[in-house]
């Protein structure tokens, strides 16, 4: 198996006293799609925020494709994209301009057909993608985030409760696009509260509370068991 | 990649018609500052010509008297139009004006409170004052130096105050800075975009306000030309306080007040401040003790016009015809013991006010708006510097016209009709451009070096992160 | 407790463990205080200054030595603009203004000796107590409750209160009430110092009625910036109120005077100087607009003194025809003169009255107005005093004519001379300043819009409450 496209070593983030996360040990393949479940606060978002070097660790390493965030920030940035829980963007732009601005950051430059074409991909209509951003759903920002992951031909995704307020419709179109991203070999790694997501498109499930990570899952340990109860389980002891 | 950023945000300013409303209001105050500019240069010329013309026929008319004495063959007599002393003292005066320097449209300054017409005799240097309504002088005028001393940086900052902190309040700053770029570099580009757009306005507005008031003749290009330079540095002076400001990673409220109170502090208290500390460290005698002490040195000598008299004519090196007690004699004896008592004080006048203004020139490098305000007053000419060396210019010219009457009067020699065409007039010997230039030329090297400080510590602050989103 | 009481209560409280209140209230009290007392100490200088000045100014007056008359009328006197006791709050247009008046024969003087003309001025911020609280205080009031309603709805704690039953009207009255007095409090101390000080300043019992309605009228003027900022915060986000407040405070108090002042000098221009007085000259020589030209009234007057007296000649005359001669072209200047400076003064009001207008687009102008009304530094006062000192010329001059004309005749002119006794016969100058009530007469204009100002406030906070009801 090659090297895990993020990885995370003993790594710990704390605000003066309070650790938010305690010497995490996490790694995630190609084509892995690994959900993290825990309460508000348990560290998932720390995690999220670590690995996009947003904030810098207070020791451990975060590594993306073997590279260290905290040393080369934007070249782990090149193979990383981002979903946050509400996809913002320009509102005054339509999908189109939104994609072709954030194509461009990543370095990449397309013509408006090759965009439309990422953003249909992605599941938006070109009507729809030609509108301003101002009058769009929650559901269809997503979609532009998730297009624009997939314009930058991103190798590893993170998501942060990205279906959390989508109606069940939504989320199931959702979690569709991102299995068939990860059997084209991308590393997915979320932070739910959604559980019936995350064991219908889990590979491996982990389970945080206070800033550590108690347990995974690979989908084939957890077999026939109920999810929800574990989950509560784990929170209890 | 801050190309990519200057793009996508030059576009948004113009979709967000935030560019327009900057430019419409840049436009409309530049001229309507560039009128009143012009209002002010032609009341002045207007008011120059007037005064040279009521010179002129004062002249022509005591010529016309000398003439008819000549004419007559009038023998000559105490009182004697032709005795220099009487022509010097009551029948012509020289008119010394200042006038509006090229490209003075661009900024009033100071020109509506200072004197800039003296009416010089041999006795005086008179100021003639503008009979200026004082509620106006008090409120000041709106100049184009004043929108682009004052009002262009609340433009800057009303513009940039959410650089950051708009992008992290509507979400899109996550998803911009997952992608390889730094945060400074997203600053940067956002920020470039803004100068491009502000200083162009600017610039288009000066180019506009040129065209509609000014000759353009080639001082007042180069001119035009250090202007455009000192608006560019300035701005992206007032651009790098934004960027140390959302550097910050305060929310945008946060960062609205924060520039607010920067302007209002380092804007317009600072250069407000520092004027009330020169006026306080060099107050210089009270204009009541000025005019009570001309008083009691004219008391002084009226009751020793004897004695004065004649100690003056032991004095001086020329021998004269005149009788100690001929009114020539008396008045210049007079004028001398008035000159020697009120040396003292109005020396200590003069000092403090030279001190006031050299006080206001240093202090002006620690407050950008002052230092900016002084620089385009210059370059229109109508800073204090200009005025003072007019003010002492003019003393001198008194001084060497009194001298010449003086020394006639003594002689009793007799003004002649022909010889009154050949009086100079008073004319004011500028000082080099270059003088004005290298100091803007500091100046604006003083707000670079300050811009690109302000810029090194914002992108330290953003490189360190913990600021950025949490 | 009633409902407001309560919220009054806890945002006062909130205010005072807010270290952005102290910081930003400490930093303005300070200033405020530091203003009031440097004014205070300049304003008691000044005020010495020229009450000495009139005094000596006086004392050479009495003490010259004997000469005639006339020559005493040439000789003249000073006059020196007292100094307001208020001035040290309200600077208004006294650096701008002359203050020094010379009284002679034949000639109106211009008021010199203003310190603006000397560099003594400055036009960024006036910093005294009164341009702190028209133009920072603000600012102040802006940072403090640009939230206090839009804050709360974003973090949803409106929602909550009023699910609770709390009634926006009495939300946002104890909101106005607690951060009012919170304001209140940390700009007490210069009050209460501005108050002491003026007690220790001549005048101060005929002033302190004044003082009370200057505190009273920021008091209103504090008021109603709140109320307007607290109706943009109840009507807008916190963000949209914040900008559009400070956009109001940046061109209310920065743009719109300067704008007033150019479209009052284009609008209602004033002749130059030079124009000035040729235009004075020109009348004095030709009579006023060409009429009644003075050498041949004084020809006609000459005849009618020789008819008076039965007279052929001048020199059969019982008096010195000379005096009521010069009395006579006197009274022809005075004319010349009063015609001219009513043109200025009518101007001047006129251009005033612009600027008074100019309220619509600031409440700023109209308190402005009003304090320099009341701090006796307006414009109003600046024509009084300059009117004051001409009425008291023109009998002053007349006296010395006439006491030259029937002391004397033309046998004994030149030898004739008036001394001490005439000297000190002639009464001081003394002026003072227009009532208060004549004061504010004059500013109706300004009274008036300050008033149309605080109902807009009330009006916005009105209509922001209700619609804060219908919102939530």
């Amino acid at each position: 198996m090659s090297a895990p496209m993020l990885e995370a070593v003993q790594l710990t983030k704390a605000y003066g006293a309070q650790v938010a996360l305690a010497g995490l040990d996490l790694q995630v393949a190609a084509g892995e799609i690994v959900c993290l479940l825990g309460a508000n606060g348990a560290g998932k978002t720390t995690t999220i925020n670590l690995f996009l070097g947003f904030t810098p660790p207070t020791s451990g390493e975060a590594r993306v494709n073997g590279r260290a965030v905290t040393e080369h920030p934007l070249e782990t940035k090149r193979w990383l994209a981002y979903i946050p829980e509400q996809v913002a963007l320009y509102r005054n732009f339509t999908g189109v301009e939104n994609l072709a601005y954030f194509s461009e950051l990543a370095g990449r430059r397309y013509a408006k057909r090759e965009l439309l074409a990422w953003l249909s991909k992605a599941g938006l209509p070109d009507e729809a993608a030609q509108r301003h951003v101002a009058t769009y759903s929650k559901g269809m920002r997503q979609k532009v985030g998730i297009a624009i992951a997939m314009a930058k031909e991103a190798k590893a995704l993170l998501l942060d409760e990205p279906t959390s307020g989508l109606d069940p419709q939504a989320a199931n179109e959702f979690s569709q696009l991102l299995t068939s991203l990860a059997a084209q070999g991308v590393a997915v790694l979320m932070t739910t509260h959604d559980l019936f997501q995350a064991r219908q498109v889990a590979t491996r499930i982990g389970i945080m509370r206070q800033g550590r990570l108690l347990t995974t899952l690979t989908s084939a340990e957890l077999g026939q068991r109920d999810l929800e109860a574990v989950y509560l389980e784990q929170m209890q002891n | 990649m801050w190309k990519v950023v200057f793009r996508h945000e030059w576009r948004r300013l113009f979709t967000e018609k935030s560019a327009w409303l900057a430019l419409g209001a840049l436009l409309a105050l530049g001229l309507f500052g560039a009128l009143n500019g012009l209002r002010w240069t032609s009341f002045q010329r207007a008011a120059i010509r007037d005064f040279q013309k009521t010179a002129a026929e004062r002249l022509a008319a005591y010529r016309e008297s000398v003439l008819e004495l000549e004419r007559k063959n009038a023998p000559d007599a105490e009182f004697d139009a032709r005795r220099p002393l009487i022509a010097g003292a009551f029948r012509v005066f020289q008119p010394a004006a200042l006038p509006p320097a090229p490209f003075s449209a661009f900024a009033i300054g100071d020109r509506d409170l200072r004197p800039y017409l003296l009416r010089v005799t041999t006795r005086e240097a008179m100021p003639q004052t503008e009979i200026a309504n004082p509620l106006n002088a008090a409120t000041g005028w709106l100049d184009i130096a004043f929108v682009v001393t004052f009002l262009l940086p609340l433009l800057i900052l009303a513009l940039s105050y959410d650089a950051l902190a708009g992008e992290r309040e509507q979400g899109t700053l996550a998803l911009a800075l997952s992608q390889p770029i730094a945060a400074s570099a997203l600053l940067f580009g956002k920020l470039a975009a803004r100068a491009a757009l502000l200083i162009g306005g600017v610039w288009l507005t000066g180019a506009l306000a040129f065209a509609l008031t000014e000759v353009p003749i080639p001082e007042a290009l180069l001119r035009l030309a250090a202007w455009m330079a000192a608006v560019g540095a300035y701005t992206l002076l007032w651009l790098a306080v934004a960027a140390a400001v959302a550097a910050q990673g305060w929310s945008a409220a946060t960062s609205a007040v924060a520039l607010a109170v920067i302007w209002l502090a380092w804007g317009v208290l600072a250069p407000a401040a520092a004027a009330g500390i020169a006026d306080f460290v060099a107050p210089g005698p009270p204009t009541t003790e000025l005019v009570n002490a001309e008083r009691t040195a004219e008391r002084d000598a009226e009751a020793r016009a004897q004695e004065l008299a004649a100690r003056y004519l032991a004095e001086q090196a020329t021998p004269t015809p005149l009788k100690p007690d001929d009114f020539s004699i008396q008045s210049l004896a007079r004028r001398a013991a008035l000159d020697a008592a009120l040396r003292p004080l109005r020396e200590a006048d003069a000092q403090a006010r030279r001190r006031r203004h050299e006080l206001r020139r240093q202090l002006a490098w620690l407050a950008p708006t002052l230092l900016m305000q002084q620089g385009l007053d210059a370059l229109s000419g109508a800073d204090d510097d200009r005025w003072l060396s007019f003010r002492e210019q003019v003393a001198a010219f008194q001084r060497a016209w009194r001298a010449g009457f003086a020394e006639r009067a003594l002689r009793n020699e007799l003004i002649r009709s022909d010889e009154i065409a050949t009086w100079t007039p008073f004319a004011m010997q500028e000082r080099p451009l270059g003088v004005v230039l290298g100091r803007l030329g500091l100046a604006c090297g003083l707000w670079l070096g300050l811009s690109a400080a302000l810029f090194g510590l914002a992108a330290r602050r953003l490189a360190d992160g913990a600021a950025l989103l949490l | 407790m009633p409902m407001w009481l309560a919220v009054a209560r806890h945002e006062f409280q909130g205010l005072l463990r807010d270290h952005r209140f102290w910081w930003s209230c400490g930093a303005v009290g300070l200033l405020l205080l530091a203003a009031t007392v440097a004014g205070w100490q300049q304003a008691r200088v000044a005020h010495r200054e020229r009450a000495a000045a009139n005094a000596l100014a006086r004392e050479h007056w009495v003490t010259q030595p004997p000469k005639n008359p006339h020559s005493a009328a040439h000789y003249g006197v000073y006059a020196f603009k007292p100094q307001t006791a208020l001035a040290f709050v309200d600077a208004g247009v006294d650096d701008y203004a002359g203050v020094v008046a010379y009284l002679e024969a034949h000639r109106r003087n211009d008021l010199t000796g203003a310190a603006a003309q000397d560099g003594r001025a400055q036009r960024w911020l006036p910093l005294t107590a009164a341009g702190l609280l028209q133009r920072v205080l603000p600012l102040l009031i802006i940072v403090l409750a640009f939230d206090a309603v839009a804050g709360e709805r974003e973090s949803g704690t409106l929602r909550l209160a009023a699910s609770l039953g709390a009634r926006p009207g009495a939300l946002i009255a104890g909101k106005l009430l607690g951060i009012g007095g919170a304001l209140g409090l940390a700009l007490l101390p210069a009050g209460l110092a501005g108050g002491a000080l003026l007690w220790t300043l001549d005048g101060a019992p005929w002033e302190a009625g004044r003082f009370a309605l200057m505190a009273a009228g920021y008091t209103l003027y504090g008021l109603m910036f709140l109320a307007l900022t607290l109706a943009a915060s109840a009507r807008w986000s916190s963000r949209v109120a914040l900008l559009s407040m400070l956009g109001f405070w940046a061109v209310s108090g920065f743009v719109v005077p300067r704008v007033a002042s150019d479209l009052a000098a284009r609008w209602v221009p004033t002749p130059s100087r030079p124009a000035f007085e040729s235009a004075v000259a020109r009348d004095l020589r030709e009579g006023i607009d060409g009429h009644d030209p003075p050498a041949e009234r004084l020809k006609a007057f000459e005849a009618r003194l020789l008819a008076q007296y039965n007279a052929k000649r001048l020199e059969d005359l019982p008096i010195n025809p000379y005096g009521l001669l010069m009395q006579e072209s006197e009274e022809h200047s005075n004319r010349v003169y009063e015609h001219h400076y009513g043109r200025i003064w009518s101007a001047f009001e006129r251009q005033a009255r612009l600027r008074e207008i100019a309220a619509v687009a600031s409440p700023g102008l109209a308190i402005g107005n009003l304090s320099m009304a009341l701090a006796g530094t307006d414009v109003v006062h600046h024509i009084a005093f300059a009117e004051a000192a001409e009425q008291y010329r023109h009998p002053f001059i007349k006296t010395l004519n006439e006491d030259w004309a029937y002391r004397s005749t033309l046998a004994t002119d030149e030898a004739y001379t008036a001394d001490a006794g005439l000297w000190t016969a002639m009464p001081p100058f003394t002026y003072r300043p227009p009532a208060l009530g004549e004061a504010l007469r004059r500013q109706w204009l300004s009274l008036a819009l300050f008033g149309v100002w605080c109902g807009i406030a009330c009006a916005a906070l009105s209509w922001a409450t209700r619609r804060l009801v219908r919102l939530e």
